[in-house]
């Protein structure tokens, strides 16, 4: 298979040790590492030491569906759409692995994904859903609650 | 690792960017999420980073006049009352009506009608008070000034001019009666812009800084 020998190959070591190959026309998408093995080091394995082999295999499928020119459009999207339903640790660490990489087409998607959770939720929903403490007084609470009827008239009016 | 703050353990520009591409009546629900959000939240970075996303755009109607609802300042914005149906580059304008509106998009250089609708508009633009962004006072001088100099527009009043938006470079977006007029700064040159070519309209122009019109409709186009 002499185009397959052709294509050049990057090799990412992952937290856990994990080594993953992958082709360079891939690997371009990591914008922060991308200096890396553009240098030629031949072989050399890149140390990605704050992302988890789980994580990282998911962020290089990512990357390979959108460096395949062949799939079309809305392929793609369906793949967007499923590949971000995943659990909420699942998806903080892509967040972060996809800023710690500098994918930005990803870092878009996922950041997208959680400000359609967050969309048109009350405080206490943004709590509940991400298990956030409540900090507020009750006289806080209060005000934030009398607000949050009045920006969300439109829904409960719908009651 | 437990469940405890996955969220909040993102680094914080990330939150930012999470924050900042979300619809304003979400925005101020946010703020009362934690003290960590409402910190953020109330920086001059985020109003930056959410203007940043906004898109300029203009409501108008050909059926009837627009109507600024009546003004709650829940939020102790301090609104400006007679300039309700207005905002510059994010100030605060709250109205409730229900009316059929066509909207109209306006951006830089092209404009478009791009939809119509019927339904209760909730607009809630803050003005969060930042350095960087021209106070109304100054604008208006500034309009004032420009508008004075057109011999054709002799005479009007500069309170009803509308400032709609500061560009970085120093363009300006206004509004006056049925007309837009955009003032280039390099050129110091002021130009009307036809949004409706054929006859007035009564116009509400606003910059959806912190509402972007997609909240109103999925149908809008974005440019």
């Amino acid at each position: 298979m002499s185009s397959t020998e052709a294509k050049k190959m990057v090799v990412l070591k992952s937290f856990d040790g994990v080594t993953f190959e992958v082709e360079e026309s891939v690997a371009v998408q990591f914008e922060s590492i991308r200096h890396m093995f553009e240098d030629n080091l031949a072989g050399s394995v890149i140390p990605l030491s704050n992302i988890k082999s789980e994580i990282l295999s998911k962020v290089i499928d990512y990357c390979k569906r959108h460096a395949d020119d062949t799939t079309d459009e809305e392929d793609l999207k369906a793949f967007d759409a499923d590949f971000v339903k995943v659990e909420h640790g699942t998806l903080f660490d892509i967040i972060r692995a996809a800023n710690y990489l500098n994918i930005k087409s990803l870092l878009d998607l996922t950041c997208q994904t959680v400000a359609d959770m967050i969309k048109g939720k009350t405080p206490a929903e943004i709590r509940e859903l991400f298990n956030i403490s409540d900090e507020f007084t009750p006289e806080e609470e209060e005000e934030a609650s009398i607000i949050t009827r009045f920006i969300y008239m439109d829904r409960y009016a719908d009651c | 690792m437990s469940d405890e703050g996955f969220l909040m353990n993102l680094s914080l520009h990330i939150i930012v960017d999470i924050l900042s591409i979300l619809p304003a009546a979400t925005i101020i629900s946010c703020k009362f999420v934690c003290k960590k959000w409402l910190g953020l939240i109330s920086i001059h970075e985020f109003g930056k980073s959410h203007l940043s996303r906004s898109n300029l755009a203009s409501l108008s109607s050909n059926t009837r006049q627009l109507h600024p609802g009546e003004f709650v300042d829940y939020l102790n914005l301090k609104i400006i009352l007679n300039v309700g149906s207005t905002s510059i580059n994010g100030l605060v304008c709250q109205c409730n009506v229900c009316r059929e509106y066509t909207i109209h998009m306006v951006s830089h250089d092209k404009y478009e009608v791009v939809y119509a609708c019927a339904r209760i508009l909730q607009i809630l633009i803050c003005d969060m008070g930042y350095e960087g962004i021209w106070s109304e006072e100054i604008m208006y001088q500034r309009i004032f000034f420009f508008i004075s100099k057109m011999p054709e527009f002799a005479g009007i009043s500069y309170e009803m001019v509308y400032a709609l938006k500061v560009f970085e470079n120093g363009d300006i977006l206004m509004s006056w009666e049925d007309y837009l007029f955009f003032y280039r700064n390099q050129s110091k040159t002021l130009q009307q812009v036809e949004v409706v070519p054929n006859y007035s309209i009564q116009t509400m122009l606003h910059v959806p800084s912190f509402v972007s019109l997609k909240n109103f409709t999925e149908n809008i186009r974005v440019f």
